[in-house]
């Protein structure tokens, strides 16, 4: 494993989810997650905690990053989009079901729709860490 | 990609992760969870097939992670990505929502994906067990 390469993704891939982030969850699609909470539950945090944001969305890009690396050849923007896309909305689906099973936050249309606007979200960060990882050179190997 | 193989790692590792995420979070692990959710936010009973839905959906994304790693499948390369894959996607997924909302408290975002570790190593073995006797599908051949 290439950690040089390793260590740039998961810094510009957690980067692009917080900003990528903001725009959508913050901005374009808020009105959806605050209507399709369940009544009265008080589950959203006003604020929210912005450094466990930034932790996660570095996982993310780090998980991101592998699938990326592990595919063969060069990357390109496009198999970038790709394999963010898959992953994110793998992730979330996987998660988004879990927590719909097990918590009372939310009713059944956040996890039909959450998984879609993270494939956008995950695709756009593997996007830009394709781009990215296409300039930084492989490490030499013994 | 090998559909066949994917398919079959797919169920095989959503059934596994199901039934490892029952022993450890619903006998092992129980009461800590208990102690550490906050009240109201929490079934009184899981709706079963949202997270069976949500093991294969998993199970995939392992597979996929599993049959992409360089060179031969072994059961350490399952361990190894089955562990690490899952670690990653429960600190997002639980630092997020500690982010987000109430219902998850900080004690509950650091040691959730540690367990997960767990779930994850042993899930990872299993898919690369399996895949290791699913014999690859035939591709196209270089004409002689």
């Amino acid at each position: 494993m290439d950690m040089k390469r390793l260590a740039i993704g998961t810094v510009v891939g957690g980067a692009t989810l917080f900003v990528v982030g903001y725009l959508i969850f913050d901005l374009a699609t808020a009105d959806f997650y605050v209507a399709n909470l369940i009544a009265d539950t008080g589950a959203y945090r006003d604020p929210s905690l912005q450094w466990a944001f930034v932790l996660g969305d570095l996982a993310s890009g780090a998980l991101v990053t592998l699938g990326i690396t592990s595919r063969p050849g060069t990357p390109t923007i496009g198999s970038g989009l790709l394999t963010g896309a898959v992953i994110g909305f793998l992730l979330w689906l996987h998660a988004d079901l879990t927590l719909y099973g097990l918590t009372n936050v939310w009713n059944i249309t956040t996890p039909m729709i959450d998984p879609l606007f993270e494939a956008i979200h995950h695709g756009t960060a593997g996007a830009v860490i394709a781009a990215v990882l296409a300039r930084v050179p492989r490490a030499a190997t013994a | 990609m090998d559909s066949k193989r994917l398919m079959v790692g797919t169920i095989i590792g959503g059934i596994a992760y199901f039934a490892v995420g029952y022993l450890i979070f619903q006998l092992a692990a129980a009461d800590f969870y208990a102690a550490n959710r906050p009240s109201g936010f929490y079934r009184e009973e899981p709706i079963l097939w949202a997270t069976v839905a949500g093991s294969l959906g998993i199970g995939l994304l392992l597979t996929l992670g599993i049959m992409s790693r360089e060179g031969a499948l072994t059961i350490a390369g399952g361990l190894v990505t089955g562990a690490l894959y899952n670690f990653l996607v429960w600190f997002s997924v639980d630092f997020i929502h500690h982010g987000g909302q109430e219902a998850q408290n900080l004690t509950l975002a650091i040691v959730d994906p540690l367990l997960e570790v767990i779930r994850g190593g042993i899930v990872g073995v299993v898919i690369a067990a399996i895949l290791a006797r699913v014999p690859k599908s035939a591709g196209i051949q270089p004409a002689r």
